[in-house]
């Protein structure tokens, strides 16, 4: 039985009112003897080489391991340079790549941008709800699984297999932090978000130290919820053969953020190699690069002319997932169209493509180039009635 | 003077020679000046010709035109060379031209057949009755236009010297006129090569266009658009000019046509596409005298194209040559292509055997699908031409006409296929009607009768044209969106 094993993380912030992106990396492997050894041998070679990030499972629910001393912090620290830290990331990527070759499992990576809404004034119920819900995030997360499990031909392919897949999906949990308007008490906010229904305490925003309220946006008890979502969403979902293994969100605690406080016992722990993901998603978010252009050069930007970054496994890595921008490059109409094809909304789904295909740019994006190796073969299934309802309806 | 003149290539001469002292007499022998006479003859009220100046409106006019038939022209288009035009462009139907363009004009033509064997023609014998004709004062019918057949010296005489009629054109004369010309040109439709057939065309040709762009023309061609202008009053209609929008034009980029007339058409479609100008890129047609071995290698070039697993037909897989016309265009498809059975036959055993392929290529053929019946009837159809099976055909059968197309169709539903066709017979149309890539609205105009006036026909072509063309636009827009995922 394969078994693929999808790490997603986020980075960006709502009320930032930029664009943010879902990452994350996926472990397709043979079966489930190869994969755990390919958690093993990356673990091992970070340990080795005093690379762990933070605290992990070692999938075979032994306890994590204690905070060490030499570790990769989870940002540049003042006075590294930003090559020196992309290096370091790039080299785990490679020690990750290692791994898997040795153990006949392959590594894919994926990104999704997308806008985030603009925020309205807090005195606002909704705007505060729009906040609170994360709804963005919440719904590009869903847009990423789907994705995943039913447009990206390699995890199609296996989800697909005869022998069966084994599916394990690890989320990041997610806290929201707003900062409380002046004169008004954290206790009162606290209060007020509590009577909404939503589980907040008082905290500080961990970069100004100012007072916050927090909420989770995210927590372990979502996953099944999030996937019920995505699966229902088309009108033939997974395979019996299918089995879900895990769907949970996994509390990222490097050990530079590592104190002793999380409460583990209600948070699960992560796999090591989740926090290539963060790296991944927090590259893109933060080196200001631009999504459309080719993978390598647009994750790590000008770090792409290193003579070091030629070891980077990422444009493969890319080449097996999808580098997807709904900011400008329209991936909420392939997305739409997509989904309206696969649930036979095959005229649906091939006026949505038409109205962005007019923009020649489009034609020449990472987001095309993914969705076009599905859509191919779309005129091919198209029905006479179907093709007469195009005609009728093309302007 | 009582002789007859029995010497056509002497009669001009002789006459000019009798007449020479009266210089309002003029003397033309209609051979050597019959381009001069179509071409310029119907454009001005006085023709210079030959160092002669004849004033029409100078009622002391008299023009003489000997002879009645045209020369034979060597260069025409091989299209019209089919075409018998020799008996509407005769001398009497220039002289019906003339009277209709210039009615108040007040010179008196004589049109004289020194031979009396030209007139077998219907148009020209009919035309000859018309202007012999006299009323019951023993003035011509006609006013101002008499027909002399083999005359006496002594008959030229009398009439050139008998006092002119006042001869305001009347109504009446004018419809005997126009409907004479217009009845010998409708009359015969059942041949393909009728000149009938290629009226429309003429007369759409007619339409305002940049003439300095306009393509060089076959001098015959040019005389008929003489005789049809005077006949329509001269009058340029609306609309005028491209029939389609620039956003059409851009949608659609060129247009083949499979059409044994092309020749004809080409001048029409070119300006209604907007073409004009383009030096022949935009539009692409058989070469000169080539159709019939264009047509007979499409079956063969079409399963070549089946073989090599492409998805849309190119320019080149219908009409081969050095053209750069790609995927994108319009087809014009004329369904009589053979104008013998004998011909036809072949090809339709030909196209069979690509069709059976096509059925068994697993290609997706949505104008096939949901009922197994329209495949079986296909198959029984193809199978039927293809001679293999069956030598009776189906009770049901679709006219053979009608296979090449639809074929065109299942190859390639997204390309337009517009059938160019003068026909409006419901067993050549219905067969097409599951097959939505093929557009019925465009057809080539039939004209039999001057029922209505021509700016209305006109009007009605141009409709049907631009819904063809919204119709074919959409179409290629599926196309171009398919292409973009392909």
């Amino acid at each position: 039985m394969k078994t693929l094993e999808i790490f997603l993380d986020e980075s960006g912030a709502i009320n930032e009112r930029k664009p943010m992106n879902i990452s994350g990396v996926v472990v397709l492997a043979p079966d489930i003897d190869s994969r755990n050894k390919f958690h093993r041998s990356f673990f091992a070679k970070l340990v080795a080489e005093k690379m762990t990030v933070g605290i992990c499972d070692l999938v075979d629910n032994q306890k994590p391991t204690i905070s060490p001393t030499e570790f990769l912090p989870k940002r540049p620290q003042p006075g590294d340079t930003g090559s020196d830290f992309w290096e370091k990331v790039i080299h785990i990527s490679a020690l990750a790549e290692k791994s898997a070759s040795e153990n006949q499992t392959e590594i894919l990576t994926f990104t999704l941008e997308f806008p985030t809404s603009s925020i309205r004034r807090w005195c606002a119920v909704n705007s505060a709800e729009d906040f609170l819900l994360d709804r963005p995030y919440g719904e590009y997360l869903k847009h990423v699984l789907e994705l995943l499990l039913f447009e990206t031909p390699r995890l199609r392919d296996a989800i697909a297999s005869q022998s069966g897949c084994s599916l394990g999906i690890d989320l990041p949990t997610r806290a929201l932090g707003m900062n409380l308007e002046q004169g008004l008490h954290s206790s009162t906010r606290t209060q007020m978000w509590n009577n909404w229904g939503v589980v907040a305490w008082s905290g500080s925003d961990p970069k100004t130290r100012q007072p916050q309220v927090v909420a989770n946006s995210l927590e372990p008890s979502d996953g099944i919820e999030i996937l019920s979502a995505v699966v229902n969403r088309r009108k033939v979902g997974l395979p019996d053969t299918v089995k879900v293994e895990r769907i949970r969100c996994c509390k990222l605690a490097n050990w530079d953020e590592w104190d002793g406080k999380y409460n583990f016992q209600n948070n699960q722990r992560p796999r090591q190699i989740h926090y290539l993901a963060d790296y991944i998603s927090h590259g893109i978010l933060h080196r200001q690069v631009h999504i459309n252009q080719a993978a390598t050069e647009s994750l790590f930007g000008e770090c792409s002319n290193e003579p070091w970054f030629n070891r980077a496994p990422f444009l493969s890595w890319y080449s097996r997932g999808f580098l997807l921008s709904s900011v400008d490059e329209n991936a909420d109409s392939w997305i739409i169209a997509a989904r309206a094809n696969a649930n036979d909304a095959r005229i649906d789904a091939l006026l949505e493509i038409a109205k962005i295909c007019s923009n020649a740019r489009i034609l020449h994006t990472d987001t095309f180039r993914f969705f076009k190796q599905s859509a191919k073969d779309w005129p091919d299934k198209i029905r006479g009635t179907e093709l007469r309802e195009l005609f009728y309806k093309m302007g | 003077m009582s002789s007859s003149i029995d010497h056509t290539g002497s009669v001009a001469e002789a006459l000019r020679g009798i007449l020479a002292r009266n210089p309002k007499v003029h003397i033309l022998d209609y051979q050597t000046v019959f381009v001069e006479l179509w071409q310029a003859g119907l454009e001005l009220e006085s023709l210079r010709i030959g160092g002669q100046t004849i004033a029409f409106q100078d009622a002391e006019t008299d023009l003489i035109i000997v002879g009645i038939t045209p020369p034979d022209q060597e260069n025409r288009k091989k299209c019209l060379k089919d075409i018998n035009v020799s008996d509407h462009l005769t001398s009497l139907s220039w002289t019906a031209a003339w009277r209709l363009k210039f009615p108040s004009a007040q010179a008196r033509i004589v049109v004289m057949d020194s031979e009396g064997d030209h007139c077998s023609g219907s148009s020209a014998n009919s035309l000859a009755m018309l202007l012999s004709a006299r009323n019951g004062d023993g003035s011509n019918m006609v006013p101002g236009l008499a027909f002399l057949d083999r005359p006496s010296l002594a008959a030229v005489m009398e009439l050139l010297y008998r006092p002119k009629q006042a001869h305001a054109s009347r109504a009446i004369t004018t419809v005997l006129l126009r409907n004479t010309i217009w009845e010998g040109l409708t009359a015969n439709r059942e041949n393909h090569h009728a000149i009938s057939n290629v009226l429309g065309a003429f007369l759409l040709g007619m339409q305002p266009r940049d003439v300095t762009q306009r393509p060089e023309q076959d001098p015959i061609q040019d005389c008929l658009f003489g005789l049809l202008q005077a006949l329509t009053g001269g009058k340029k209609t609306d609309p005028h000019g491209a029939w389609i929008s620039s956003d059409q034009k851009t949608a659609i980029q060129g247009a083949v046509i499979i059409d044994d007339m092309a020749d004809i058409w080409d001048s029409f479609l070119r300006s209604a596409m907007g073409f004009e100008g383009d030096q022949g890129r935009r539009l692409v047609t058989s070469p000169k005298g080539g159709f019939l071995e264009t047509i007979s290698g499409l079956p063969q070039r079409l399963s070549h194209f089946l073989s090599s697993g492409a998805v849309r037909l190119d320019a080149r897989t219908l009409i081969p040559g050095d053209h750069a016309l790609g995927e994108n265009f319009v087809l014009f498809l004329d369904l009589r292509l053979f104008p013998r059975s004998a011909d036809a036959n072949p090809f339709f055993r030909a196209i069979s055997v690509f069709g059976l392929k096509l059925l068994d290529s697993g290609r997706n053929l949505p104008w096939l699908d949901g009922d197994n019946a329209n495949r079986k009837s296909l198959l029984n159809e193809l199978e039927y031409w293809d001679g293999t099976k069956t030598s009776t055909p189906p009770p049901t059968l679709p006219a053979p006409e009608t296979l090449l197309p639809r074929l065109l169709s299942l190859v390639d539903p997204t390309l337009p296929i517009i059938i160019f066709s003068s026909t409006h017979r419901t067993e050549l149309i219905d067969p097409f009607r599951d097959y939505s890539n093929i557009i019925t609205k465009f057809r080539k105009p039939i004209l039999n009768g001057m029922t209505r006036d021509w700016s209305e026909v006109v009007k009605e072509l141009h409709d049907d044209f631009v819904s063809a063309m919204e119709q074919a636009t959409r179409i290629q827009n599926t196309r171009k969106l398919f292409q973009t995922l392909a």
